[in-house]
Parts: C-alpha cells; sequence; structure tokens
C-alpha cells in the first residue's frame, strides 16, 4: 500500500531528520539555530541532473520552461532516502556577492519551478522560504511536498535555495564537520574549542566566500530578483520556521510583491534566535508531562514523569559519564558510549520536535532512571550515527552573527533548564571570530502588514510555540492564527487538512472567513507504556 | 448576387417559422451538450470524490476494546457508527459498505507484542464496496506501520532496518490525462450542433422542396442553378452557425458549472474561447452544409433524407471516438485534416493551450478547400435535369 509505505518514510524522515539535529545541536553543543522538524538530511547535495530519456540513437533535447527573462531546463529533484524524484524545470540564477557592488564576485543560485498540474496555472507564484537557517529549499521540498500538493492544482511553486544553501554556493565547513565527526560525544568541546574551530571553518569559507554576505537580507534581495527574472509575478509567500523570517523581511521590503503570507512555526521578527531555546523546550516538555498526566495508562506507568526527568537529568550532570553497551540501531553491533546529561537533553529535545517521536519519549526516559539505558542510547546514537549535514553551518553563523548575536546577553537564570545558557554564551563568542556584516537598521521591529496572512503552530513546538504567534498577529491587521492540537515543531502545514486549509486561504484570502473544523481532528498520538506501544 | 440574397432569405424566412428547424438547430443542439456535459461531469466526479476522500462512515464492533486505534482511524478520517447485531447480513443487504470488528482480546495481543487482529467485513461482489473498503484497510495499514515503527525506535532500534524495500510508485497521471474522456468528447458537441444545426434545412431545401414540387419553378428562372445553389447553402449555414455560437455560448456559460476544481483543472472559456472556437468550427459549417445539401440531393423524399443524414452523423464522431480511446498526441499536420483539426482545436482551447494562428488559418485553408471541392460536385448535381423533378 502507498499509505503504509509513506507513513514509514514519514518516520524515517522523522528520525533522519534528527539525525541531522543532532549533528547540529549535538556536536556543537547546543549549537543548533532555529530548525525544521521536516527538514532532511541528505549527504550530497541534491544536483539536479536534467531529464535523461535517452531513446536508443538520438537523444531528446531537455524540455524548456520560459519564464519572464529566465530559461528553465526540466529536471528532477532527487528525494533524500528514496529513489523517488520530482519533476521539476531548474535554472541558475547569478547574483553579485556584494550587492553594494556588482562589481563584486558571481555567485550562482539554483532555482526551481514545479509546474502547476493546471494548463492554466494562477498568475501568482506560491514560494516556499525554507528554516534553518541554512537549509535547502530544493532539498527539504519533498519532505513539505504533501502540503503543497493542493496549492499545486492551480499554482505553479518556487523553490530558491538561498545563498549559502543547497545549491547555492554552500558554505560547507568540511574542518569543523570532520573534526565533529571524529569527537564523539564523550568529551564536550569547551568554548574556546569551538571558537578555534569556527575560526578555522571561517578560513576555509573565505576561500570561495565571503560570509559577511549570507544574512537574511541579502536573500531577500535574491529573492526579488528573481521574481523581477520570472516577469514580475506576485508572490504567495510559505514560510517554514527560520523561513517566517525571511518571509516577514521579504514582505515588509516588497509589500506590493506579496499576495499572502503563510507561516509555520512562526518567529517574530523581535525574537533573537538562541535565546529563548531553553526555556521554549521546557514549556513543551511541561505540556507533554501534563498530557500524560490525563492519560490514565500513562499516569498510571510513568507517575510524575516531568521530575522523573529532571532527577535523571540531575543526576547524569552531577555523576562521572556512565558507559553504557548496547547495540547499535542499524548495524546491532554492541558499541560502548557515555551517557551524558547532555545526551539525555539532547535526545530529550530532538525527539520533541515532532509528536511521533515525542510519544516515544515518557517510556525512554523511565527506562533510563531505572538502569535501562539502551533504548535512550540507541535514540541517541540514531540522532548522530548518520552524520549527514541538512543545514550548512556557515550559512546559519552568517545569519546568526548578523542578525542576533549582537543582542545576545547571558541568562544565568537558564542554568538549571535541561539546555542551560550554554549556547548563548557559545554564539556570543564564536560570532566574534566569525565575518559578518552589520545588522540592517530596524531589522528586529515588528512585522506591521495589511497582507492576508495565515500563521500556524503546534501547541507543544519545544522552537517555536504558538505564543509567537500571538505576537507576531499584534502587527497584522488581515491575519488568522491556527494552532493544532498536540504537534511539535514545523509539522502543522503537512498535518491532516491543513494543506486543504492552505489551499483554500491562498485561493480565497479570506483568513477570517477559513473553515477550519477539519483541524480538530488532528490530534497528539498517545505516548508510549511500554515498548509495544500506547494501550490498545 | 441579388438572386443568391433572394434565395437566402426566402429560406431563412420560411425555416424560421418551422418550429422543427428551429427547435433542433437553435434548441436542442446548443443547449444538449452544456448541459449534458456539466451534469455529468459533476455527478461523476463528485460521486467518485465523495466515496475517495469524504468521512468515512463504517459500524464499528468492539471499538471499546482499541480506543486508541479507534482514535487514529478518526484523525484519518473515519466516523465510527453504532454496531450492528449481525453485520454478515447487513454487509450483503448492502445496508454497509463494510464493517470493522474488534476482537475481545485485542487488547492482550497488543500488550504482549503480538500481532493484534481486526476484521474487515464486507461483500466483494456488492459494488461500491471496494473504495471504502480499500481506504479503511489503507488507514488500518498506516497505523499499524507506523506503530511498528515506533516499536522499533522505542527499542532504541532504527525503524529503517524493517523497511529493507521500498516500492516508489510514481503515477504520471495528471487530472487532464484523467479527464482525457471527458475533453475527447467535448469537441464532438461544437461538431454535433454545426450538424444538426444545418441538417433540416438541407433536408427541406432539397428533398423536401422537391417533395412538396416547389423546386421545378425555382429552377425555371433565368437564375443560374450555381446562384440557387448558394443561396441555399447560405440559409443552411446561417442556422449552424447560429447553432454553433449558441454551443459556445452554452458551454461558456456551463464552464462555471464543472467541477474543474476538484479534478485540478482550470477551464478557460470566456470570449477568447468563443471567438477561436467559432473560428475554427467555420470551414465545418461549409463543408457540412454541402455534404448535407448533397445527400438531400441525392435521396429521393423528405423521409430518405433523413435516414441518410442521420447515418451520416456517425462521420463527424469518429475522430472524437477515436481520439477519447486512444489519447493520440496532437502533430501539427493534424490541422489540416478537417474534422480531425476541430477536434484537436477545441480540446486545446479547452485546456487553455493556445492553438496558433497558424494552425487555425491551415485549419481554415484546408476546411475551406475541401468544403468547396464537395461544392463542385454539388454543383454538378444540381444541375442535372432529374433533381427538380419529383419521383
Amino acid at each position: 500500500m502507498k499509505m503504509n509505505s509513506r507513513m514509514i518514510m514519514r518516520i524515517a524522515a522523522v528520525v533522519i531528520l534528527v539525525v541531522a539535529f543532532g549533528l547540529q545541536w549535538w556536536g556543537r553543543q547546543h549549537r543548533a539555530g532555529d530548525a525544521d522538524t521536516h527538514g532532511d538530511a541528505t549527504s550530497a547535495p541534491a544536483s539536479a541532473s536534467t531529464v535523461s530519456t535517452k531513446p536508443v540513437g538520438k537523444p531528446a533535447p531537455p524540455k524548456t520552461l520560459k519564464m519572464g527573462k529566465l530559461t528553465l531546463t526540466a529536471c528532477e529533484l532527487k528525494r533524500p532516502h528514496s529513489a523517488a524524484t520530482v519533476a521539476a524545470f531548474c535554472a541558475k540564477f547569478p547574483v553579485p556577492e556584494n550587492r553594494a557592488d556588482p562589481e563584486s564576485r558571481s555567485i550562482n543560485l539554483k532555482l526551481a519551478i514545479l509546474k502547476s498540474d493546471s494548463a492554466v496555472p494562477a498568475q501568482d507564484l506560491v514560494v516556499y522560504l525554507a528554516g534553518g537557517p541554512g537549509q535547502s529549499a530544493i532539498q527539504t521540498y519533498p519532505d513539505l511536498a504533501p502540503a503543497f500538493a493542493p496549492l499545486r492544482k492551480h499554482h505553479d511553486v518556487l523553490l530558491l535555495d538561498q545563498r549559502g544553501t543547497g545549491d547555492s554556493h554552500p558554505l560547507k565547513c568540511p574542518a569543523l564537520e570532520k573534526l565533529l565527526k571524529n569527537q564523539g560525544d564523550t568529551a564536550q568541546p569547551s568554548i574556546e574549542q569551538r571558537v578555534q574551530w569556527v575560526g578555522q571553518c571561517a578560513q576555509e569559507v573565505g576561500k570561495t566566500a565571503d560570509p559577511r554576505y549570507y544574512a537574511t537580507s541579502d536573500a531577500i534581495a535574491d529573492l526579488e530578483a528573481v521574481r523581477e527574472a520570472l516577469g514580475a509575478p506576485k508572490l504567495d509567500l510559505v514560510g517554514v520556521s527560520y523561513g517566517t523570517r525571511v518571509a516577514q523581511q521579504y514582505a515588509a521590503a516588497h509589500p506590493d510583491a506579496v499576495r499572502s503570507i503563510v507561516l509555520d512555526g512562526v518567529v517574530p521578527n523581535s525574537l533573537v534566535l538562541g535565546e529563548t531555546f531553553a526555556t521554549t523546550l521546557q514549556h513543551s516538555l511541561k505540556l507533554q508531562a501534563q498530557a500524560c498526566d490525563k492519560a490514565p495508562a500513562c499516569k498510571q506507568a510513568f507517575g510524575d514523569w516531568y521530575a522523573t526527568l529532571h532527577q535523571l537529568y540531575a543526576k547524569l550532570k552531577a555523576g562521572q559519564p556512565q558507559q553504557v553497551t548496547f547495540e547499535d540501531p542499524y548495524s546491532y553491533k554492541p558499541v560502548s558510549k557515555a551517557l551524558t546529561a547532555d545526551t539525555l537533553a539532547g535526545v530529550v529535545r530532538l525527539f520533541s520536535y515532532s509528536e511521533v517521536t515525542a510519544a516515544l519519549l515518557p517510556l525512554a526516559v523511565n527506562e533510563a532512571a531505572h538502569g535501562n539505558y539502551a533504548p535512550l542510547m540507541g535514540q541517541a546514537q540514531l540522532l548522530t550515527g548518520d552524520l549527514s549535514e541538512s543545514i550548512e553551518g556557515g550559512m546559519q553563523m552568517s545569519v546568526i552573527c548578523t542578525e542576533d548575536a549582537s543582542l545576545l546577553t547571558p541568562r544565568p537564570q537558564d542554568e538549571d533548564l535541561l539546555l542551560g545558557d550554554e549556547l548563548i554564551k557559545a554564539f556570543i563568542a564564536e560570532c566574534k571570530v566569525w565575518p559578518h556584516g552589520a545588522m540592517p537598521k530596524d531589522f528586529h521591529a515588528p512585522f506591521k502588514s495589511s497582507i492576508p496572512t495565515l500563521l500556524v503552530s503546534g501547541e507543544r513546538d519545544p522552537v517555536t510555540p504558538p505564543a509567537f504567534a500571538d505576537e507576531v498577529m499584534k502587527g497584522l491587521s488581515n491575519a488568522r492564527s491556527l494552532v493544532v492540537k498536540g504537534l511539535g515543531h514545523a509539522e502543522a502545514i503537512n498535518a491532516g487538512c491543513m494543506p486543504d486549509v492552505l489551499d483554500d486561504f491562498v485561493a480565497n484570502l479570506q483568513p477570517k472567513q477559513l473553515k477550519t473544523q477539519c483541524l480538530d481532528r488532528i490530534g497528539p498520538i498517545p505516548a508510549f507504556v511500554n515498548f509495544n506501544g500506547a494501550a490498545p | 448576387m441579388s438572386a443568391m440574397l433572394t434565395v437566402w432569405w426566402k429560406e431563412v424566412r420560411e425555416n424560421l417559422r418551422d418550429k422543427r428547424t428551429v427547435f433542433s438547430a437553435l434548441i436542442w443542439g446548443p443547449l444538449f451538450g452544456p448541459v449534458f456535459f456539466a451534469i455529468m461531469m459533476n455527478t461523476l466526479v463528485t460521486h467518485e470524490l465523495n466515496k475517495a476522500e469524504g468521512p468515512l462512515k463504517v459500524p464499528v464492533i468492539g471499538a471499546q476494546y482499541a480506543p486508541n486505534l479507534i482514535d487514529a482511524l478518526k484523525q484519518q478520517g473515519l466516523v465510527p457508527q453504532a454496531p450492528l447485531a449481525d453485520p454478515d447480513k447487513a454487509v450483503r443487504e448492502r445496508d454497509a459498505d463494510v464493517v470493522l470488528r474488534i476482537p475481545a482480546d485485542y487488547g492482550k495481543a497488543w500488550s504482549k507484542g503480538e500481532p493484534a487482529q481486526v476484521e474487515l467485513i464486507y461483500d466483494a461482489s456488492q459494488q461500491g464496496s471496494n473504495t471504502p473498503t480499500k481506504r479503511l484497510e489503507g488507514m488500518l495499514k498506516q497505523y499499524g506501520s507506523e506503530q511498528g515503527a515506533l516499536r522499533l525506535l522505542a527499542r532504541g532500534l532504527s525503524p529503517s532496518v524493517a523497511v529493507p524495500l521500498v516500492v516508489s510508485e510514481r503515477d504520471q497521471s495528471t487530472p487532464q490525462s484523467r479527464a482525457g474522456l471527458m475533453l475527447g468528447i467535448l469537441p464532438y458537441f461544437f461538431v454535433f450542433a454545426v450538424y444538426l444545426g444545418g441538417m433540416y434545412l438541407a433536408i427541406d431545401l432539397t428533398a423536401g422542396e422537391r417533395e412538396r414540387q416547389s423546386l421545378e419553378p425555382l429552377f425555371a428562372n433565368p437564375v443560374a442553378r450555381w446562384r440557387i445553389l448558394v443561396g441555399k447553402l447560405g440559409a443552411i449555414g446561417a442556422f449552424s452557425l447560429a447553432s454553433l455560437v449558441l454551443t459556445a455560448v452554452g458551454f461558456s456559460v456551463a464552464g462555471h458549472f464543472l467541477p474543474a476544481e476538484k479534478l485540478g483543472m482550470t477551464f478557460d472559456l470566456g470570449a477568447r474561447f468563443i471567438g477561436q472556437a467559432v473560428l475554427l468550427e467555420l470551414p465545418l459549417i461549409a463543408v457540412f452544409a454541402v455534404l448535407e445539401t448533397l445527400v438531400a440531393a441525392f435521396a429521393k423524399s423528405y423521409r430518405e433524407a433523413q435516414t441518410y443524414l442521420s447515418l451520416l452523423m456517425i462521420v463527424p464522431i469518429l475522430p472524437s471516438m477515436v481520439m477519447s480511446l486512444m489519447p493520440v498526441k496532437a502533430a501539427p499536420w493534424m490541422y489540416a485534416v478537417p474534422l480531425l483539426a476541430q477536434q484537436i482545436g477545441v480540446s486545446d482551447l479547452l485546456r487553455g493551450t493556445p492553438v496558433s494562428a497558424a494552425s487555425i488559418g491551415m485549419a481554415l485553408v484546408t476546411g475551406f478547400a475541401f468544403a468547396a471541392v464537395l461544392g463542385i460536385i454539388t454543383a454538378q448535381v444540381y444541375r442535372s435535369e432529374r433533381l427538380a423533378i419529383s419521383a
């Protein structure tokens, strides 16, 4: 069955994405910026090859699509971890690296157009803005494809790899990645150590790029240039996670170019990336614990799960790292690794991103608290096991160092939380060595707009909780904010009938009249009470 | 010139008084197509989509043994109904398409990690049970595989190890190609309108007048026969044209009632469509007017002409039938073949694919050339003395 395998793929995607984050977060010890659950983890950038339907004899010339001034060539977007592909039209788009200096180095942006099913698509163009910062829109699109399916019946979709990501002159740090891979998870690198790595990475990246020009405002100028080249269609922006920042900044800079905005996993302009990770995770965990308290089977199995989690964390933090032998999740060969407080925090944080993996947390934590560490270690191993990169760390550094780091101040009050305040200190120190531009004026001013806007949040999102959407709503006069029960980060857009709601919104631009009853059917899956699942 | 106009005006005026001609040319033909098409498309598409996507109402026996399973199915669109006393009978008698039964020991097996069984009760011979059963089965399998993957993940193992093989399906059909049959039929309604619009007139003006013995005095006038013929053809063409324009306008209106949204299609049926479709069909008006007159000239009576022309009606259907059964890719040369050109052209216009001026020009040139050839033959038949005399 099609649905069957799709579900497995979804779970695999969740695990893998979590893997992707594992690298980011774990390797660099709390280094992940704002990121996406639906991010995928491709180790190699998906280079879209031209269509290869070559009949014996003479090869068919690749199909092309003319849009505005651009001629795009038929290509296939690879779907990570699957042989399936998405048919599209691709093009390279050269832009000056430094927009203030047209003579500066020219970098190529990769863009793809997904043609609508309709022979006469709507005039406006849907644009997917990926998260991260550092994710490739083209590479992460397949995981979000269900969200776009109804929209694509009438709309073409533009995927533009933001500069510094995917195939758009990515800012890669091979040295840093290699170090992280070999480093394992026993010794936590000190801030000094990490600053040194970041400096090394800056040197490597500096050979082919100037990291100062890879922040959000460069990206929105790129998007505007691409839009004009495509014949200046009006845009329907669909931003996910960090992409919601891009959407708001673009709409503020080019309000006449935007027809509608959809934001999933909303980042308010006032937010300083990194500052709230510890508190928002804590809030999400409380909601997860409350749900367990309300479910008799879960309550009976785990008692006060929130307390158990924190006791275990305190114990691990106070004591020596615990050496654990367990079976590798893929090879099933025994491996031995140390269980630290950070291992626990890593699994808890990343599994909270999705409702599916969050359902496993109470059981894993409870087992570990009672001496059965293997499941938790296996899960941790899954997160780091396949060290594939879905986020360009260099580009992420450029964004955070330009737009956020100068506003970060240490938060000693977070010290007792699961994530602590290490991340903030690390960001501040690292951004001193990472070359970055100046923050645009009013960058963090609230987004004010009357453009029809739809905001979508997962109730238990550990990164961008519904409260963030409430804040953005204050500046919007024609908007609606939807919260889906029990879901995690940036997964509401794909859930249940949300894709149809999205389509309805973009088609009719009546956020306040949207029919959303069908969203009530979506809900969290119940927590596992033993290794065979929740209650029947 | 005035003789041609006189004949034309006389025939048009007379036939406008004839209820049957007016009905068939201006009401039946133009209305039938759009109304039939809109109703058929709506019924078919709505019916199929409701079964495939609407809430799925299924009686559930033993729901209390698996509350979490039922909750998960509800999220996927299941609407559980009250349990039935005799599910087998209910399914046989079509009171239910499919019934879900959860046995009492479901929970025990579930908690032990043994496969827990649920039953689907349905009657495969009942039409209509197939889609709901497949949907419910799909929901259950999805739940099963999701839970299976999570059981592995809970144990710290990778769910992907249990998925050694993934089959990726790449359905290349588009809503357009799925609706291909419908779009294949549609251009026929235009041809039909042209054919039917002139048919009764053609019969009446040649076979009918001969039967009424009014053709002989007409020919007795000192006017060339071909001039009379042209006048008559003009009258036939005028009715055809009226019928065609009404049909095009009819479809333009019906376009608003077609379930294009549900098919993921956009029909572009504005003024541009009407103009181009009518232009494309113009040569057919000439071809059919001449052809119908020619056939009618061979018939001995009104009735006989009617029989012949009804049989001949199959000819314009042929390209439509061939195209809908074997969707052939449109090639430029096809615009040079009368009927085929109209078939391809109108379906392209419907889908909003622009039809080039060159293609329309080609269709016009070859169509009118064909009509001219037929016209010369018909003129020869008209010159024959036997034509005027009724048997």
